[in-house]
């Protein structure tokens, strides 16, 4: 009974998003991974990374020789800076770029696709479309508590994977003591009984070592995970351009659409000291977008959110857009024109699973003037079962 | 059992104080154990900055082992990298020692050996 009620809820609730939906949101414009994939609007089913610069050129080589001319349905992603070793560059460094976030985190993307005839028949591609660009974080944040938490506890399982190869040392040196003891004809039993002690702690610390590599992956995991939970200001910069080329003939080329991003964001977490619980409690982002197609006046598109959480159950969040010039770029007609889209939104926890949110305000303009009207009041219900993990009863194995 | 990259080198000393600086590179978090004669020195997390490891005279003859566990914590590379550089003996020395993990958030040891002659 309760979990129809719950269905039904939800069934409620998501008709009300659906008679909301709109085709723009703040989070579509977010500065892409891949702007070239993104203006050719391709999503490739594989993309070579190369990791180094040997793989890199024997993939080029391959790619260009195999097409016996420019590729066709490929697609390239390649962080530069990471193509060589940095010896010099410190975990610390890392985490705090400063500037040099500019080079670490640039990304450079290629696709190439086929030109397809403008009537769109499924004839033979009359040519190939080359998308180019590239994405990079120019200020990138900081980690929260939460780091210094799992470093420490990553240092402290090192530690324990270092004492296995300390205790390896510790047997090797009792070997060759009481192969030097026997040799020289000494008494042995002394050097023997050590021996044995050594073997033993070793053998103790190599039964634990597969569950510390275990947990060394799982830690080192995790603090991979704290890379997109960033907190601070962290401002990324894409940009891309295609170009046609009919006939795959270099001298036929033509500019094709481009575009460029910029996606500020911010966001506050606050920690309890030790950094084992952070919650965010600001969290804004801006978004800046301008796309140009061949012979169309290019389109802009600013707008921002700003979430606070007050308390640990409460969210307040509001969300502006605004479109300028004429076409929609996003293939759908319902934003015509300049036009802009307002909304607040009020979210409450009641419990772990269920939450209710209410949000309110205008939608962009539609082809027919209306500007219609965002209403929304609804429940969030998690249906699915909390995961339990038994606790063993004391004294056992 | 974690994958191993073994380096062996010498390093000549003189009669000054020898001193060894580490880095753990790559972006990459590692904790590492100094050991001269078989004797433990330090155990540090990170980089190590001119650590004294007795004088000519006393280490002459010896084994340097840095033995380091190092961790893939980065996002953008499954590289790594451990450079160490020795100063105090008749030369400054530097070398770098490098691996990669094939799975992200796996561990490498470092093992680098250096006679000290």
């Amino acid at each position: 009974m309760r979990t129809a009620a719950a269905i039904l809820l939800v069934a409620v609730g998501s008709m009300g998003i659906a008679h909301a939906q709109t085709p723009v949101e703040i989070d579509d414009l977010r500065a892409p991974t891949s702007p070239a994939f993104v203006l050719l609007d391709v999503t490739p089913a594989s993309v070579e990374r190369p990791e180094n610069p040997k793989a890199f050129t024997v993939n080029l080589i391959n790619t260009i020789s195999r097409a016996k001319g420019l590729p066709q349905n490929y697609a390239l992603e390649v962080a530069p800076y990471w193509l060589t070793y940095h010896p010099n560059l410190t975990f610390e460094q890392y985490q705090t770029p400063g500037a040099r976030s500019l080079v670490q985190t640039l990304a450079i993307s290629v696709a190439t696709t086929p030109m397809t005839p403008a009537d769109g028949s499924a004839a033979d591609p009359i040519g190939t479309r080359i998308g180019l660009g590239f994405r990079t974080n120019i200020t990138n944040g900081r980690f929260d508590a939460t780091m210094n938490r799992l470093v420490g506890e990553l240092a402290t399982l090192q530690g324990r994977l270092l004492d296995v190869g300390k205790a390896e040392d510790a047997v090797e040196a009792a070997e060759d003591a009481l192969a030097a003891a026997k040799q020289a004809g000494q008494p042995t039993d002394a050097l023997q009984n050590a021996l044995k002690a050594r073997q033993a702690e070793l053998a103790s610390l190599k039964a634990q070592e597969g569950e510390v590599e275990t947990d060394l992956m799982t830690k080192a995991l995790e603090i991979q995970a704290l890379d997109a939970q960033r907190v601070g200001l962290i401002v990324t910069l894409a940009a891309g351009k295609t170009w046609d080329f009919p006939a795959d003939d270099f001298e036929m080329a033509q500019a094709g659409r481009w575009g460029v991003w910029v996606t500020p964001t911010y966001r506050f977490r606050a920690c309890t000291p030790n950094g084992s619980e952070c919650t965010a409690v600001v969290d804004a982002i801006a978004v800046v977008r301008a796309l140009r197609d061949p012979g169309k006046d290019t389109s802009w598109d600013v707008g921002g959110r700003m979430m606070w959480q007050p308390t640990r159950e409460l969210k307040l969040s509001s969300e502006i857009l605004r479109r300028w010039a004429g076409a929609s770029t996003t293939g759908t007609a319902v934003v015509a024109g300049d036009s802009n889209r307002t909304t607040a939104m009020i979210e409450y926890q009641i419990r772990r699973d269920l939450s209710l949110y209410a949000s309110f305000g205008r939608d962009f303009k539609k082809d027919t003037g209306q500007k219609p009207l965002v209403s929304l009041m609804g429940l969030n219900v998690g249906l699915g079962k909390r995961p339990t993990v038994a606790v063993p009863a004391a004294g056992t194995p | 059992m974690a994958d191993k990259v073994k380096t062996d080198d010498t390093y000549q000393v003189g009669a000054a104080d020898v001193f060894l600086s580490l880095t753990i590179g790559d972006g990459q978090f590692g904790t590492s154990d100094v050991f001269v004669g078989g004797t433990q020195i330090v155990r540090a997390s990170g980089p190590i900055g001119n650590l004294r490891l007795g004088s000519g005279a006393t280490i002459k003859g010896k084994k340097l082992l840095v033995r380091s566990v190092v961790s893939d914590v980065s996002t953008m590379t499954n590289k790594m990298s451990v450079s160490y550089r020795l100063n105090g003996g008749t030369a400054p020395k530097a070398i770098v020692a490098k691996g990669s993990v094939a799975i992200s958030g796996k561990t490498l040891v470092f093992e680098t050996r250096f006679a000290l002659s």
